[in-house]
Parts: structure tokens; C-alpha cells; sequence
């Protein structure tokens, strides 16, 4: 009996271990927040390229976007799909405004909830504010390069969607190298951050529309 | 106003009224040749992504749209915003069976779900059997007449059946959608194993269209 039970746990161990392979949980949870919002905070913007994948695991098939993202403190977001479509979204504030084609659309968070969520996940992300969103437990991961931060989404609406959201931060300056939303059915959609340039002048017209 | 015209303007009313209700298909006749031609317009969709537009009950919503054969003959489609949520994600099996592999709760409506299976069935030209089970025209129109259940799947042909000018799917007396497939830069879509280059869905009893255009990945 105590034979088994020292199997199990073992076992136990080794899966904690391999939830995420080649990270392990990071030791002193308390100073990696403290020392990630700190990093966060010294950041005023982010220029980017991103590149979207989203992976529909049942079909074997991978449709791959591409685009432009800024973002300016405290909650301004431009993120615009240039290739092979082309689709622009600003997040101002509680408000969001759509271009897609000819087609124009504003929408205001508030009359939304799901969308207020999306909107404070995506700002989150790029601020260094996850640990304090109440619609996730988080845990994090670490190994030489990067952080994992896993995120268990517990609100209703957002569990619809997805099951965990992934956000792999880097090191060196504790910036998003990419966003992983996973879906119940396995699915995900995977945003990377590429040529990041951090606290460089962002014109107000970038985040204006018309 | 005197009663006689009043009672004119009533029944002339009335007339207008009724000629409007009038069966879409009533003045078809029956027709004679290949009833096998429209065959040649089924398209052929390897893994093709389409930006789509959806206009319901006034509001408009757009995505994307992947329109994939997979190995058993079945098609999937699997229609999700541009930032990756999913909407949708429907099999189309080879003999004409359907299966929601999922819909997203809001849409999650038996209306909603079968409006999309017709719609995508009349492009897919899918669960036809052999051969038309009717062939009628008007003027120089062919409708090659699929029956599904209560309602008859339309393909609408040229004399020679070289081009489709359409799809449509009615019930006994009402046109329910049509459906124009192009090949790009407005040609009539002539099938030959190819996907079509766009699409354009139009509900005729309640506000619902899609637009697809297809992306160069």
C-alpha cells in the first residue's frame, strides 16, 4: 500500500513537472509579480508585428494572419490585420471601433460584458496587470529565457471560450512574446509579438479614427 | 368617398395583395434535356478561406470562413471572427448528412443552425442524388429541381447548361434563398473542380445574407 501511494506521488510530482515542458512553477511566486508589474509599469508603449495562428486541431489546419500592433498607456490599442485580409480594431478606453472593408462599426465595452473583458485581458496582457484580473486564477512558469503565465479564465462567459489563455513573457524585459488562447475543444489561437519596440513615441493618430 | 370606389380600391388592393403571394414557381414549365448537367457546377474546395459578411436583422457581423474537403469526402466549415473566436464549425458528410461539431451559445438556435445547413448545402450542392428530379424552365431559364423534403433545391441553368445563374431553394410556392456563385471579376461560376472565387447568399423571407470572398493565404 505505502509502495503504491509513493508511486502515485511520484507520478503526481512528474506531471506537475511536465505541464509544461522545459518550465517548471515558479519558486517565489510573490517576487515574480512584484518584479513583473514593476517591469511593466516602466513601459509606455509597444510597436509590434504580430503574427495570428489559429490551429484547428480536428481539421489539421492552420489559418495564418498577419499585422501591425501598438499599444500607449493607460488603454490605447491599435491592432491592425494587414495580410490576408485586411481588418483594423482601436481600443480606446471602453470603446472600440471596428474597420473592416468598407464597414465601420463602434462599440462601447459597457454595453458588453464579454467584450470588457476581452478588452481588460488584452491591456492586461501588454501591462503587467494579469495577477489582479478577478476572471482568471494564474499561475506561472519559468525557465531560462521566459515566464509562462497560465490563466484559468472563471468568469462566466469567457469559460465559453476558451479553457486556458497562455501568455509567454520574456526576461529580459518582462514584454509579451505571445498570447496562446486555448479552446475547450483543443482548438487555439496563438499571437506572437515580433520586432518589438518598447516606449518609443506612438502619434495620438494612431489610436484616432474618423 | 362613395362606397363603390372605396370597395374597388379594396378589392384592387386585395388583388395586388394576392398576385404578390402567388406561387415563385408557378409559371415554370416542364422542359426537356440532360437532367445530369448541373453536376459539372458542384464546386471542388480543397482548404479554401474566404472573408465573410453577414448582415442579420440589420446588423453586421464579418469573419472568416474555411471551407475544407477532408480525407473522407466530407466538408468541414468552421466560420470564426478575424481574431480567432469561432462561431461555428459544421460537417457537410459526403451522402448529405450534417453534424455541428459546435456552435458558439448565442447562435446555438435549431432556426439559426438549420438556416446556415440549407444555405451551405445549396452551395456545396450537397446530398443531390442522381440526376434532377425535375427539369422546368422559364424563357430561357432551366431550373433543374432537387428535392429536399418539403422543399426543392433550384439550379438554374442557360439552355446549354453551360453557365449556373443561380441556385435557389424554394418551398412549394415561395422562393426561401438563392445563391449566386462567381469565378472572379464577375464571371458566372462554371465549375470544373474549382472553388468559387466568391459567393453571395440571400435569405427572401427575413433579413439574412452572407458575402464570401475568397483570400489569397
Amino acid at each position: 500500500m505505502r509502495n503504491i501511494l509513493l508511486i502515485l506521488c511520484v507520478m503526481v510530482g512528474l506531471m506537475a513537472q511536465a505541464q509544461y515542458k522545459g518550465y517548471k512553477p515558479v519558486a517565489d511566486i510573490n517576487s515574480f509579480k512584484a518584479a513583473f508589474t514593476a517591469a511593466s509599469q516602466k513601459i509606455q508603449s509597444i510597436k509590434s508585428d504580430f503574427v495570428q495562428e489559429k490551429n484547428l486541431s480536428l481539421l489539421s489546419e492552420k489559418i495564418v494572419s498577419r499585422g501591425k500592433f501598438w499599444f500607449r498607456k493607460e488603454n490605447l490599442v491599435r491592432m491592425e490585420y494587414q495580410h490576408p485580409f485586411r481588418y483594423l480594431m482601436i481600443i480606446n478606453g471602453n470603446n472600440v471601433y471596428v474597420k473592416d472593408g468598407q464597414k465601420e462599426n463602434k462599440v462601447s465595452t459597457k454595453s458588453n460584458k464579454l467584450f470588457q473583458k476581452v478588452n481588460r485581458l488584452t491591456v492586461d496582457c501588454v501591462q503587467g496587470t494579469i495577477f489582479s484580473n478577478p476572471d482568471f486564477k494564474v499561475k506561472a512558469f519559468e525557465n531560462g529565457q521566459q515566464y509562462l503565465v497560465e490563466m484559468i479564465p472563471v468568469a462566466k462567459g469567457l469559460t465559453e471560450f476558451f479553457s486556458k489563455i497562455l501568455v509567454t513573457v520574456d526576461r529580459k524585459d518582462y514584454s509579451v512574446a505571445n498570447i496562446n488562447m486555448i479552446e475547450q475543444g483543443g482548438d487555439n489561437t496563438l499571437i506572437s509579438f515580433q520586432q518589438k519596440e518598447i516606449n518609443v513615441s506612438i502619434a495620438d493618430a494612431v489610436f484616432a479614427h474618423q | 368617398m362613395s362606397v363603390l370606389p372605396m370597395r374597388s380600391l379594396l378589392i384592387s388592393s386585395l388583388l395586388v395583395v394576392l398576385a404578390g403571394c402567388g406561387s415563385a414557381y408557378k409559371t415554370l414549365q416542364p422542359a426537356g434535356g440532360n437532367r445530369n448537367c448541373v453536376e459539372a457546377f458542384r464546386p471542388v474546395f480543397g482548404s479554401d478561406l474566404y472573408k465573410a459578411q453577414v448582415e442579420v436583422a440589420g446588423k453586421n457581423l464579418s469573419g472568416l470562413l474555411l471551407i475544407k474537403t477532408m480525407e473522407d469526402g466530407s466538408t468541414r466549415v468552421v466560420f470564426s471572427t478575424e481574431t480567432g473566436v469561432k462561431f461555428f464549425d459544421f460537417e457537410f458528410g459526403v451522402e448529405g448528412g450534417f453534424r455541428a461539431h459546435y456552435v458558439m451559445k448565442k447562435l446555438d438556435k435549431k432556426m439559426v443552425v438549420n438556416a446556415l445547413r440549407n444555405d451551405f448545402d445549396l452551395v456545396l450542392m450537397n446530398g443531390l442524388g442522381q440526376g434532377a428530379d425535375r427539369l422546368m424552365r422559364r424563357e430561357y431559364k432551366y431550373y433543374h429541381g432537387f428535392q429536399k423534403g418539403k422543399k426543392t433545391a433550384w439550379y438554374v441553368t442557360d439552355a446549354d447548361c453551360a453557365a449556373l445563374q443561380h441556385a435557389e431553394l424554394g418551398s412549394r410556392r415561395q422562393l426561401l434563398v438563392d445563391a449566386r456563385l462567381f469565378a472572379g471579376e464577375g464571371k458566372l461560376f462554371s465549375g470544373g473542380g474549382q472553388a468559387p472565387d466568391s459567393v453571395s447568399i440571400r435569405h427572401h423571407n427575413f433579413n439574412f445574407n452572407i458575402a464570401l470572398k475568397k483570400l489569397d493565404r
